[in-house]
């Protein structure tokens, strides 16, 4: 009986629970950068993945912003 | 490896708000949050000054170390982001923030203040890339997309710069040259650390 019991209170505290809760200091495992959503918005002319690529369009994409080298 | 990185050029900010308005946009921001703000300095005045102000991502980021709970972490792009299944909305990091990057929804989980919620450099979060969690906790991942944050490239004025370290500092470099002023960028020593002190020179010695 008493097993019972604590099983059942064991099971009910389960449920006050918050599953997406992370402990202190547990870090969450993001993915990289270079990981390209499988959606239509990612950007042509690298490579998901690569992440010398990705360096290389995301910098090719900074230098854009100079607009001294954009008119020649 | 790229250190991502933002400059606000004071000396062509024009106060449009274009970058607040793309921020808003892009990642469906709620009312009374702002990820990205512009401050004027001196309104009105001769010589008033405007600037775009968000998170800067710092080196060492204050709110990393503040957080009683640990929901921040630096991605390998040097990106400070944070968990908001960790986060407990203490609002400990707009306090330790410089720049007032932490952002507080007032209809959060905690009552009055909500997890918190800040620029992410479009950078997403720790779920998995462009799925439907992360556009719901953290907006969109124009990174892995690979494009550069909403604000810097919608900058009508490309007043604002974002983008690897190297590149929007030689950029911002080249428009002093050319111009011959307004070398002085807002935030930047607060946010990547001043340059060191050059060793005291010997009395009389030349520079």
């Amino acid at each position: 009986m008493t097993r019972w019991l604590l099983a059942l209170a064991a099971v009910a505290l389960v449920g006050c629970g918050d599953p997406g809760n992370r402990a202190p200091g547990e870090k969450s495992p993001d993915m990289k950068s270079y990981q390209a959503p499988k959606n239509g918005f990612v950007a042509p002319g690298w490579t998901s993945g690569d992440e010398r690529s990705w360096d290389e369009q995301l910098r090719r994409r900074a230098a854009n912003q100079n607009e001294y080298t954009r008119v020649q | 490896m790229a250190r991502m990185k933002f400059i606000c050029d004071s000396e062509r900010c024009i106060e449009c708000n274009g970058c607040v308005t793309a921020c808003k946009a892009e990642h469906d921001v709620p009312w009374g949050v702002n990820r990205r703000r512009v401050v004027t300095l001196n309104d009105g005045l001769p010589g008033e000054k405007s600037i775009s102000v968000a998170c800067m991502h710092c080196s060492d980021a204050p709110c990393m170390a503040v957080c009683p709970v640990d929901c921040f972490y630096r991605t390998d792009e040097g990106v400070v982001l944070h968990d908001k299944d960790t986060c407990i909305g203490c609002g400990y990091c707009s306090y330790a923030c410089p720049f007032g990057a932490p952002q507080f929804p007032s209809n959060g989980t905690f009552g009055l203040r909500g997890k918190m919620d800040k620029c992410t450099f479009c950078a997403g979060g720790p779920e998995e890339n462009g799925s439907q969690a992360e556009w719901e906790k953290y907006g969109r991942n124009r990174l892995a997309e690979g494009k550069l944050p909403s604000c810097a490239e919608m900058c009508s004025t490309k007043a604002l710069l974002g983008g690897d370290g190297d590149v929007v500092a030689d950029i911002f470099r080249t428009r002093v040259v050319s111009r011959g002023t307004g070398s002085e960028v807002w935030g930047w020593g607060t946010a990547y650390g001043k340059p060191t002190e050059a060793p005291a020179r010997k009395n009389g010695s030349k520079s």
